[in-house]
């Protein structure tokens, strides 16, 4: 699962610390959702989105597995 | 602002709190060396309460209240505890065979293994409480 939140942050001049507060989490845990390294749960994709007024499919762009 | 993670600097504090008690009384380690890791925990001590100080001055109760919620964090320590929990599986499993194998010390070997044994067992039974709560 990859997403757009730093694009959508910096589209819109929004410094991480400031989303991490909107969406209440730790800077630490934006910055990992950034950097791929870490997956949102469903509350804060939803938290997210809700922020950047989208959804959450216009943020987070799931690919389907290819076994 | 956001600082860096004060609830793991908070645990690294406690486990070096319990790790300098265990050390300092611990009655296989001979006094002359026991005696310098009293001063240790002191120390320690006196760090964890300038640690709680810091804490509570520099940090905002809703900063402390949201690191702790944070679910990157959360999914961190339970990750962390499932770990401990493997290596504890393999010390217990080593310990039995040291004791039992090569100092034929059948007390502590199977003290070890009813440790194993019971963790294993409330493992199982703790897992198989939340699914069926969940």
């Amino acid at each position: 699962m990859t997403n757009r939140i730093a694009e959508l942050r910096k589209a819109r001049k929004i410094s991480q610390a400031e989303l991490a507060d909107g969406v209440d989490v730790t800077r630490q845990t934006i910055i990992s959702l950034e950097s791929g390294r870490y997956n949102a749960s469903l509350l804060l994709a939803h938290k997210i989105a809700k922020y950047f007024g989208l959804t959450i499919e216009e943020v987070f762009l799931f690919e389907e597995e290819t076994t | 602002m956001t600082r860096k993670n004060a609830a793991l600097w908070e645990q690294g504090i406690n486990c070096a709190v319990v790790l300098s008690v265990a050390v300092s009384n611990f009655p296989l380690i001979p006094p002359a060396i026991r005696h310098p890791f009293s001063l240790f925990f002191i120390l320690i001590l006196i760090a964890a309460m300038f640690f709680d100080y810091w804490k509570r001055a520099s940090y905002s109760e809703k900063e402390l209240e949201r690191e702790r919620r944070d679910e990157r964090n959360q999914m961190i320590q339970m990750q962390a505890v499932w770990y401990c929990h493997l290596a504890e599986d393999w010390i217990l499993l080593g310990a039995f065979a040291v004791f039992a194998l090569f100092l034929q010390d059948d007390v502590i070997a199977h003290v070890a293994m009813c440790l194993l044994a019971a963790r294993s067992l409330l493992c199982f039974a703790i897992r198989w409480w939340l699914s069926r709560k969940y």
